[in-house]
């Protein structure tokens, strides 16, 4: 456990991208606020900031706002999730840190095969 | 007309009732049923002129044909061409031009989404910069398309479904870019040629094919797949087949389609 | 089914029953749809592999994805990849090909300047035309030499006419037989490794077949660009004129459908979400 704090989380530039995209897509019925503090759980785990995530898995490209995919980086979160998956025995909490990851334009999805 | 019946109505037509014209509705259905086909990151890339035959001089139609194509010129009421526009991508993807993957569309009406791992700022951030702008650069490229073939191909199936004949036969690039006028970054996919039948509906017989196991496989490209006789045989009786080429009375059929058309008989 | 109702019910299905096998005669029935499609230039093109899903590995599973293709690999049962066969061409380029057979058969006739003699010669001139344009390109990944195998951009033109028009037969058969499906992209190093496919073969993006998760409008027909963009008449620039009572025809017979986004469409995709337990 590190000392990454829900408000941290809460204030990440990234996490107000991840909302707001939520709303846009959703509607207020997709804001609720286990969203954040799962997120933050799972930084807490793996003692990483959301912005530092998003920074592991985007690279940012030769012009501005545009970035190139870490495929190794994004490999290595799904792992970490699917570990989170493991540990809380919870897709639904899972697929939170996963639609973080996916709003932040990190695409991704849980293995659905058995 | 019910699917499988309008796919075995299939065939290589070449003899077109010369002086009976195509309704228009009935191009227009062609069209719109271009129009629907699947097409990559829903990008225009299938385009098509619609031209007629009498609307053309001798001079222009005999700069569309090719070899393989010169008589369907002369005798098919209605010519189709079909383009791949080398430029489509582009277009999409700089200009954000009409409701595609690049201008956000298909995440916002719910056709790609957060399930399938895509949102607004992966095609903004990951999927335009490293998808669909790589080669741009590089200007419009030949060597086909498949979407523009998709287009085609559903637009040939709904003119059976019109009733009417068709069949898809190489034009003359350069003589159709002067005749049709088309933008440079237009490369042909190809004509069709379109009219009411003057043969029969069997137009001689399904046409022959290689061995179904030599096209389709299963698993991997060296185990044939295993086909069912007899379902083949129900699903041939459902519209799928057709007696095979040739039927007994072809040559006489054929003899008298070129007297009655003024075509060389022998 | 009618034609014009497959057309219009057809649209990129992403959301598949996982668990739900497809039908071995449902497989069948695209396949012999694509038996009959038209072949371009008369050329035996086509080649097609049926892959199970379940009897992928893991590890091949996991080789086939891109970093766009994610949960529709897993939740579709069956893919289908669609491929043109360049040798084909090159045969047909020194014997005329399917034409010879369409000459025998009584299709093609002298009426029309058809022959033995215009097969082998002019016919197959016009092929090896194609195949011999010097403008070539790779057509694939390397192979076991390290090189790709090239082809002319002319010929690659045809290459894809002929796997675009058995694509389109595929996913109207596919609607046809109750089933969703859509085209979606895969690595296609992987897959040629997956399927031992030969380096002859042009591949494309396989069409992904299963029972869909979702409701038959999946949130409405796609929109398009206008008409008049696309379509011309006599020459480029003069758009061909859109008749609205076609257009109305056509909506009553099932071509045109609703275009989405239906207003409950993103409630539907969260609820499928949930459903098959997708992230949000």
């Amino acid at each position: 456990m590190t000392d990454v704090q829900t408000a941290d989380v809460r204030n990440a530039e990234t996490v107000h991208r991840w909302l707001a995209s939520r709303l846009d897509l959703w509607g207020k019925k997709a804001l609720s606020d286990d969203l954040v503090e799962t997120l933050t759980r799972f930084c807490q785990r793996i003692g990483k900031c959301p912005d530092e995530m998003i920074d592991d898995c985007l690279r940012p490209g030769k012009e501005r706002d545009v970035y190139v995919l870490r495929t190794r980086a994004r490999r290595e979160y799904m792992e970490q999730i699917e570990a989170f998956e493991a540990e809380t025995g919870s897709r639904d909490q899972a697929n939170i840190v996963r639609s973080f990851l996916i709003h932040n334009g990190v695409a991704m999805n849980p293995n659905l095969l058995p | 007309m019910d699917f499988r019946q309008v796919v075995g109505r299939q065939r290589t037509f070449q003899y077109f009732l010369p002086y009976r014209p195509v309704e228009r509705p009935k191009v227009q259905v062609i069209l719109e049923a271009g129009r629907r086909s699947s097409r990559a990151v829903n990008t225009a890339f299938s385009k098509a002129i619609v031209t007629h035959r009498d609307s053309l001089s001798a001079e222009e139609r005999e700069k569309l044909k090719t070899p393989l194509s010169a008589a369907l010129v002369d005798t098919a009421p209605v010519y189709i061409f079909w383009y791949h526009d080398m430029d489509a991508r582009r277009v999409a993807v700089e200009e954000k031009k009409w409701p595609t993957v690049a201008s956000g569309t298909l995440v916002a009406i719910g056709a790609l989404g957060p399930p399938h791992g895509w949102s607004h700022r992966y095609v903004q951030q990951v999927v335009l910069p490293e998808v669909l702008m790589p080669g741009l650069d590089a200007g419009p490229q030949r060597g086909g398309n498949a979407d523009a073939a998709l287009a085609m191909a559903q637009g040939l199936l709904a003119a059976l479904d019109e009733g009417l004949a068709a069949c898809l036969a190489p034009f003359d690039e350069a003589g159709a870019k002067e005749v049709l006028r088309t933008p440079d970054t237009w490369e042909p996919v190809m004509g069709m040629f379109l009219g009411y039948p003057a043969e029969s509906w069997e137009a001689g017989g399904q046409e022959p094919r290689p061995p179904f196991e030599s096209m389709f496989f299963e698993q991997n490209a060296a185990e044939p797949f295993a086909r069912d006789a007899k379902l083949a045989q129900a699903l041939a009786e459902s519209g799928l087949g057709g007696r095979p080429a040739p039927v007994p009375w072809r040559e006489r059929e054929v003899r008298a389609l070129a007297r009655m058309l003024g075509l060389p008989q022998e | 089914m009618e034609l014009k109702e497959v057309i219009g019910r057809r649209r990129s299905i992403r959301f598949f029953e996982p668990w739900r096998e497809v039908e071995r005669e449902k497989i069948q029935a695209i396949l012999e749809a694509i038996y009959r499609a038209p072949r371009v230039l008369e050329v035996d093109f086509v080649r097609v592999v049926v892959v199970h899903r379940d009897r992928l590995t893991a590890e091949q599973m996991a080789q086939l994805k891109t970093p766009t293709t994610t949960a529709q690999l897993d939740m579709a049962p069956v893919y289908i990849f669609f491929f043109a066969d360049m040798d084909a061409l090159e045969a047909a380029a020194r014997t005329g090909g399917g034409f010879r057979q369409l000459v025998d058969a009584g299709v093609l006739n002298r009426s029309h300047g058809w022959s033995p003699e215009f097969v082998s010669g002019m016919a197959a001139g016009y092929l090896k035309a194609l195949v011999d344009d010097p403008d070539k390109v790779p057509v694939g990944p390397p192979g076991p030499d390290g090189k790709p195998r090239l082809a002319s951009r002319e010929a690659l033109r045809l290459a894809r006419t002929a796997i675009g028009i058995a694509q389109d037969y595929a996913l109207l058969s596919a609607f046809n037989e109750g089933l969703g499906a859509l085209l979606s992209a895969v690595s296609v190093p992987a897959a040629k490794a997956v399927m031992g496919i030969p380096d002859s073969w042009v591949p494309s993006s396989p069409m992904l077949l299963g029972y869909p998760g979702e409701t038959p409008e999946a949130g409405g027909q796609r929109p398009r660009e206008p008409f008049e963009e696309d379509f011309f008449e006599l020459h480029y620039g003069h758009p061909f004129y859109r008749e609205p009572a076609v257009v109305e025809r056509l909506k009553a017979a099932g071509m045109i459908q609703e275009e989405a986004p239906f207003p409950w469409r993103m409630d539907e995709v969260r609820g499928l979400a949930r459903k098959y337990g997708l992230p949000d």
